[in-house]
């Protein structure tokens, strides 16, 4: 019928889900009010007087409707019978009251119809009783169906069963499947055993998934009266809802003949005095069958196994977890009473099956489930302790660095939940691991996570159908798991599965489930006629994430919050023990800064008083003594305020800001050229010859420039500090250079500004570059550069909390380069 | 009567007492220099108590204020000064060794007038010490308390 090529199918499965025959919904399936004519059915008020009965009683007990109804058991089915059965009524489950699922009672013998001797070739009858259940609604205007309390089914027995036989073939069964480890292989095993037990040409096992729909997972059949199934999905709509209620009740159905003639329930008329003994009958339509065993079923299911050609129809569901997981169903070519106790075999036989593959699946939970523990156990060990900063950058400790440790194992950050590919995302930056979309289409994809308010866990498996853009790169993006570490500040992981362009094979097209309406008097609920092959073709859509694994992704997120939580508690721990450390140094350098620089003021001051008042009494000698006091006593001074300038910035909040580099750097060189030019017009009177000398001459000779600098996030006090620092380095240590010269550059390499100070004069020996930027640390003999060791140790620090770095190149007499870097975007909130 | 006010030092320290001295030596202020040596000291004077109850009514041009002081210190003696009606509006300048923010910070709340951090080059302490002689000595209006003096003396 449906040429595959021509007809691509593009259908959602939610549209699957509302097609036509949910009409069938709605049809009154346990109140059908008829039972089917291989037996009847019988019942009993709470004196076991017969209130209710089938149209079939009439003939199998051979007496008129109006002398069935108001009778005792005994009564109707001879002394001895009847009290056999109302004793085994009573005596069902140790005194308990009879349950809504059905009692298998002792086995009847009837006469056959139209024979006076009953012993000469007796009918036989399976005896089941259950209690009865007034469909809710109902009102009391049957008094007569209200009455009753037992409901009493005698289903007729063609062929007596050997239990002797049965009980072979269940403890074999038994034995072999005890051997099975996998759901397929056990399904296999039920559908051989089911065949072997009822006979029936084709036996075949369907699963449900989520979506209700069924796929057939096993068969077992006789060719020549039927094709396969195996493969085929059904759609969901082919087992309405209230159907699949009604087997999670009662797990067997048997229609052995699905051109029966339905035999109407009949009830005593309740008498104007309130007797129930009145000859009239009515027809009591609100009895609810769902436990009943001869149960009449919608016609719509009839017609829906005519169109499939079988005659015969028995299914037994397959209930694991209480819910229905699938079905066993059995069609037969030509009618086929299975008797009842061979259906409670094949019940016995499913249930067994439904608990190994309970079984099975929690044991195969439980695997997967140790195995995502123990990758979560290392991807926490690896998120705890970044060996250095990672691809985000963050200084070690801070709260990007679990991030940058989480990036060191993409490979088990994809195993965690059998993932393609996988992204980590902090702010604005990315990181894609595996097969994922590029970079730039999953930055708007973590937008629209963010702007929907999908803050702690996002599931697709089509994810176009959700976020239409995802359209461009179903290929690799098909399947999304997206947790948010961070809403603040907008961290989150995503894991992607690639589409799986899959081939469906349906049994017959299931978006036309009810095709040739109009043509039978059932038009709404028709159901469909075509159980041909039609393949659907599904694109857009990744394999399934399991519910292990979104337990997973769930169980990983609250794992990383708890680390970062606990991380940042121990970071609150850390940061107030050195704010105790810090006021200790606070008011250790107010004393250092109050008492140190009197001394040293009071040497420079009388020193300076000595030398006005008495210097034409000192020797040459005497006056150099008196120099070097000075100038020592002004380098202490100096030292003391670099000091303390130093622990002030250890303190100081750090605001960032947009800051121009270019403009920063101009200005800054203009304010060193203004202060040569303060210091040329004002020289120190305390300066030594020496000091004075190095001075001699100033910046206007420098030969500046500077390259495109760009824009950076910083606190611009304290760049400005860090370029000032560089200068006054550079101008320093180019004091010798005919002609001296200072170039400043940036480039961007990775996620980093990089500057650069260059300058061609005194250099460095590189073997000592680390010990550059360490307080108090000097490369040169003070003679010949007088300094504090201080500059540098600042410039790294300030660089350090802006979250980049320093380094230095030189070589002697050749020149030093000092670079520092920046983050190129600087995730706010950081410092 | 001098129509010049004395300029009270608050000083513990010699060296720094004799180098303030020096400097307001070289400044040549005709004003009278008053030395105390403590905070209570200082504060016996500005309020006429004890060994200065009897000097004359009037209150200093300007108060050379040290920060640490025995006894009573720099910003406890600014507070009394500040918290008394007769004294309230003395022209105070702390002079002190720290750069330290929240001096400055403390002393502005007080009501200091100016604030000099001594500096270690002696030559730039004796130009401190004269621009703030010669400003609060000389050109600086006296405050309105200033003028009961004549009427009492």
């Amino acid at each position: 019928m449906s040429d595959p090529t021509n007809s691509p199918g593009q259908f959602s499965s939610t549209a699957l889900s509302h097609a036509d025959l949910s009409a069938c919904d709605r049809e009154p399936i346990q109140t059908p009010g008829a039972i089917q004519p291989h037996g009847f059915l019988l019942g009993l008020d709470h004196q076991n007087t017969v209130q209710l009965c089938s149209g079939t009683a009439e003939e199998y007990l051979r007496r008129p409707l109006g002398s069935v109804l108001g009778q005792t058991l005994g009564h109707l089915l001879g002394e001895a019978s009847g009290s056999a059965l109302l004793a085994a009524l009573q005596s069902s489950g140790a005194g308990a009251p009879l349950s809504a699922a059905g009692l298998i009672l002792p086995t009847l013998q009837l006469p056959e119809q139209g024979t006076e001797q009953r012993t000469a070739n007796p009918l036989l009858f399976e005896v089941v009783a259950h209690q009865a259940e007034t469909a809710p609604g109902a009102t009391d205007k049957i008094s007569a169906g209200n009455a009753v309390r037992t409901i009493v089914e005698f289903e007729r027995v063609f062929a007596p069963v050997d239990p002797q036989a049965i009980a072979a073939c269940l403890y074999n069964f038994v034995a072999r499947i005890r051997t099975l480890r996998d759901v397929q292989s056990i399904c296999e095993a039920a559908v051989a055993v089911i065949r072997e037990l009822t006979g029936c040409d084709r036996v075949v096992l369907y699963k449900f998934d989520r979506e209700g729909h069924g796929v057939v997972l096993a068969e077992e059949r006789a060719q020549e009266h039927f094709s396969s199934y195996l493969g085929l999905h059904f759609p969901a709509s082919d087992v309405p809802a209230q159907a699949r209620r009604l087997y999670l009740l009662n797990r067997v159905r048997i229609i052995p003949n699905v051109d029966y003639e339905p035999s109407p329930l009949y009830a005593a008329r309740a008498t104007a005095d309130g007797g129930d003994r009145g000859a009239f009958s009515v027809l009591a339509p609100d009895i609810d069958l769902s436990n009943s065993v001869l149960r009449s079923v919608s016609p719509v299911h009839r017609q829906y196994m005519r169109n499939m050609g079988t005659v015969c129809s028995m299914s037994v569901s397959i209930i694991v977890e209480e819910q229905l997981w699938g079905l066993v169903s059995c069609h037969h070519h030509e009618a086929r009473y299975v008797p009842l106790r061979m259906r409670s075999a094949c019940d016995f036989v499913m249930q067994i099956v439904a608990s190994q593959i309970e079984s099975q699946q929690n044991a195969a939970t439980l695997r997967l489930a140790l195995e995502a523990k123990k990758i979560q156990a290392r991807l926490l060990a690896a998120m705890a302790s970044p060996a250095q900063p990672g691809p985000f950058n963050a200084p070690v400790g801070y709260q990007h660095s679990y991030m940058d440790g989480l990036a060191t194992q993409p490979d088990m950050l994809q195993q965690l939940l059998h993932a393609d590919g996988a992204a980590i995302v902090v702010g604005n930056r990315v990181r894609c691991f595996g097969i994922t979309p590029s970079e730039a289409e999953v930055l708007p994809l973590v937008d629209w996570l963010r702007e929907s308010k999908q803050d702690e866990l996002f599931v697709a498996n089509n994810l176009a159908a959700t976020y239409p853009d995802a359209a461009r790169f179903t290929a690799t993006g098909s399947g999304v798991i997206a947790i948010s570490v961070s809403k603040l500040h907008n961290t989150r992981v995503l894991w992607f599965r690639q589409e799986i362009v899959e081939t469906v094979r349906w049994a017959g097209d299931p978006n036309k489930p009810a095709e040739n309406a109009g043509q039978n008097a059932h038009t709404a609920m028709d159901p469909r006629h075509s159980f041909e092959e039609w393949l659907q073709i599904v694109r857009g859509t990744s394999a399934p994430w399991t519910d292990q694994e979104l337990e997973a992704a769930r169980e990983f997120r609250s794992a990383v919050l708890e680390v970062v939580l606990r991380r940042a508690e121990e970071l609150a721990e850390l940061a107030s023990g050195l704010q105790v450390a810090n006021d200790e140094l606070e008011s250790f350098s107010y004393s250092v800064s109050h008492d140190l620089r009197a001394p040293f003021r009071h040497i420079s001051g009388f020193s300076e008083m000595l030398r006005e008042e008495e210097a034409e009494r000192l020797s040459e000698k005497g006056r150099h003594y008196l120099a070097t006091i000075m100038d020592s006593a002004r380098f202490a001074g100096l030292l003391v305020d670099s000091l303390l300038e130093f622990a002030r910035f250890a303190r100081s909040s750090v605001s960032m800001q947009s800051v121009s580099m270019e403009h920063l750097v101009d200005a800054e060189w203009q304010a060193v050229l203004y202060d040569e030019l303060k210091e040329a017009s004002h020289p120190s009177a305390s300066q030594s010859a020496g000091a004075r000398s190095r001075k001699a001459r100033t910046s206007f000779s420098i030969d500046f420039s500077r390259g495109p600098l760009p824009q950076v996030m910083g606190d611009p006090a304290l760049l400005r500090q860090v370029i000032r620092n560089l200068f006054s380095n550079a101008i320093k240590y180019t004091a010798r250079q005919p002609k001296p010269t200072i170039r400043v550059t940036s480039e961007i390499l990775g996620a980093e500004f990089v500057f650069s100070v260059v300058d061609n004069g005194v250099g460095f020996d590189q073997q000592y570059a680390g010990k550059l930027f360490g307080v108090f640390q000097r490369l040169h003999r003070f003679e010949d550069f007088e300094g504090t060791g201080i500059g540098l140790a600042n410039v790294r620090r300030i660089i350090g909390r802006h979250g980049g770095r320093v380094w230095a190149e030189g070589k002697l007499d050749e020149g030093a380069k000092f670079f520092f870097s920046l983050p190129a975007v600087f995730p706010p909130n950081q410092l | 009567m001098s129509t010049l006010k004395p300029i009270l030092i608050v000083e513990d320290n010699p060296n720094d007492l004799e180098l303030t001295l020096n400097a307001l030596e070289k400044s040549r202020l005709a004003n009278e220099v008053i030395v105390t040596r403590d905070g209570a000291e200082a504060a016996d004077y500005l309020f006429r108590r004890n060994t200065y109850a009897n000097r004359p009514v009037g209150n200093p041009a300007v108060v050379l204020l040290d920060l640490k002081l025995p006894k009573v210190d720099g910003l406890e003696l600014l507070k009394m000064v500040r918290e008394n009606e007769e004294t309230g509006r003395t022209p105070i300048v702390l002079l002190t060794s720290s750069r330290e923010e929240r001096d400055v910070v403390n002393g502005y709340k007080l009501g200091v007038n100016a604030y000099v951090v001594k500096p270690v080059n002696f030559n730039e302490f004796v130009r401190a010490i004269q621009d703030l002689g010669v400003f609060w000595a000389v050109l600086n209006e006296p405050p309105p308390g200033s003028a009961r003096v004549g009427r009492n003396g």
